[in-house]
């Protein structure tokens, strides 16, 4: 027979008379728990297994992933790794093959690590005031806006008009910010094209929802389509909230141009945290988004729904 | 063929006892010396276990004592007498039994316990590539990280 730990349901239907070493699994915790002798000891699990070839499988265009053993490094030389709790991050390193590096020169301005900020001990980078990653665009890494995919795992703060992301010439690229206030805050994505601009955009989330969800981590998804021209959003799964959206057109992570993560000014002062970021140069299918959302939610310790 | 047991020796209640509420029925021992050469009684297998979680572990002699039979067949069955003794053989053919403590035989990959199916909840497995441990709660696997 495998080996097997003994299970109970919950904490009233432990052993009534146990004996020192004795070892369960408790179902409703997820605990190994042992007996001591005098009290039961408990030790929490640290989080759903995942299995990355469910992402590497889908061959991803670009992928920022705080559990990849090189990930966080000092600078763009990638030569010194950072793996201390609450150190400058000056390069988070694209896991997908690609070098697709979100970087950072300036030492003010670097993200700070942190380390066992949540289930599964996934590491994430903080930002507050200026702090920012920037990834300049390549012929390579340019790929058409009207069929992609983009995950987030992050939490934000409600703050009015703060920008998540953003191409680094201004309003004629796209950018995904905070559209709102800090009372009112909601998503707004200005695409891209024919569709960017300064002022407007896409409002895909009800400042209702945002308000609640941006200071809890979640799992944010943007997808594109063409053919079916038109850009859903879900927000840890379930249905889409985008609305009516079309597809936009133009190019993402466009060549020669900047992309900030969390573009900050001297005026903003909350935290936000990047846990994981992916880019897929394609329409992933309603199989592959679930299985993309359900990789996440386990490993960032969230409860996602397939989409609908 | 003369037998000489470890110890004949019955321990009951003093202070470092223990009871084995769940110990085995009977053991039925194949290929044994004859019970009449040798001396019916406890014998004295030293077991290891730890009786707390501070790291220390404690020695301790545990003695036993049993009743031997012979069945018709020739096998000879020890059984126990309450739950304070637990039944071993201790004879010179087979040396004594140790407590090696839990084993977990699912030691594979990350990826292969991952692929596994038809497993219980509660079933354990060691990550030979992550140094980790799993549990399977009955839909996917817990893990435990080793640090």
């Amino acid at each position: 027979m495998t080996s097997t730990l003994e299970t109970c349901e919950n904490t009233a239907a432990r052993p009534a008379s146990p004996s020192a070493g004795d070892t369960l699994y408790q179902i409703d915790t997820k605990q190994i728990i042992t007996w001591d002798g005098s009290a039961w000891r408990l030790y929490e699990s640290d989080g759903t297994a995942v299995n990355d070839s469910d992402i590497t499988g889908l061959s991803p265009h670009l992928w920022l992933d705080p559990s990849y053993s090189s990930s966080f490094f000092t600078d763009s030389g990638k030569g010194t790794a950072v793996t201390t709790d609450g150190a400058r991050v000056g390069c988070f390193a694209d896991r997908s093959g690609n070098g697709f590096d979100f970087v950072q020169a300036t030492e003010a301005d670097k993200p700070m690590l942190c380390k066992e900020a949540g289930i599964g001990n996934v590491s994430s980078l903080c930002y507050t005031l200026t702090d920012e990653l920037e990834f300049t665009g390549t012929s390579g890494s340019e790929t058409s806006a009207a069929n992609i995919t983009i995950f987030w795992v992050w939490r934000l703060s409600p703050e009015g008009y703060h920008f998540f992301l953003q191409g680094g010439s201004g309003g004629n690229e796209p950018r995904l910010r905070n559209n709102g206030s800090a009372t009112a805050p909601n998503y707004n994505w200005n695409p891209f094209g024919s569709e960017s601009g300064s002022g407007g955009g896409v409002a895909f989330t009800s400042s209702t929802v945002s308000a609640s969800a941006f200071p809890a981590r979640h799992v944010y998804c943007l997808r594109t389509n063409s053919s079916a021209n038109r850009t859903a959003t879900y927000y840890n799964g379930g249905s889409d909230i985008t609305g009516s959206a079309t597809a936009p057109t133009g190019v993402y992570l466009e060549e020669s141009q900047t992309m900030l993560m969390f573009a900050g000014t001297s005026n903003y002062y909350s935290p936000y945290w990047l846990f994981e970021y992916l880019v897929f140069d394609s329409s992933l299918s309603d199989a592959n988004v679930n299985k993309v959302n359900t990789y996440l939610g386990n490993k960032h310790g969230l409860t996602v729904s397939d989409i609908s | 063929m003369a037998y000489s047991a470890d110890t004949i020796e019955h321990v009951d209640d003093h202070i470092g006892n223990v009871t084995l509420a769940d110990r085995p029925g009977s053991v039925t021992l194949e290929n044994r010396p004859s019970p009449v050469d040798r001396p019916f009684g406890g014998v004295a297998p030293r077991y290891r276990f730890s009786d707390d979680l501070d790291g220390k572990h404690r020695d301790h002699d545990i003695h036993f004592s049993s009743i031997m039979t012979t069945d018709p067949d020739g096998k000879y069955t020890i059984t126990q007498e309450n739950e304070s003794h637990l039944e071993l053989d201790g004879g010179s053919t087979q040396p004594p039994v140790v407590a090696t403590g839990f084993n977990i035989d699912v030691r594979d990959t990350h990826a292969n316990i991952l692929a596994r199916t038809g497993d219980a909840t509660g079933v354990i497995a060691y990550g030979t590539d992550t140094q980790d441990l799993y549990v399977y709660d009955g839909a996917s696997w817990q893990f435990y990280r080793n640090t």
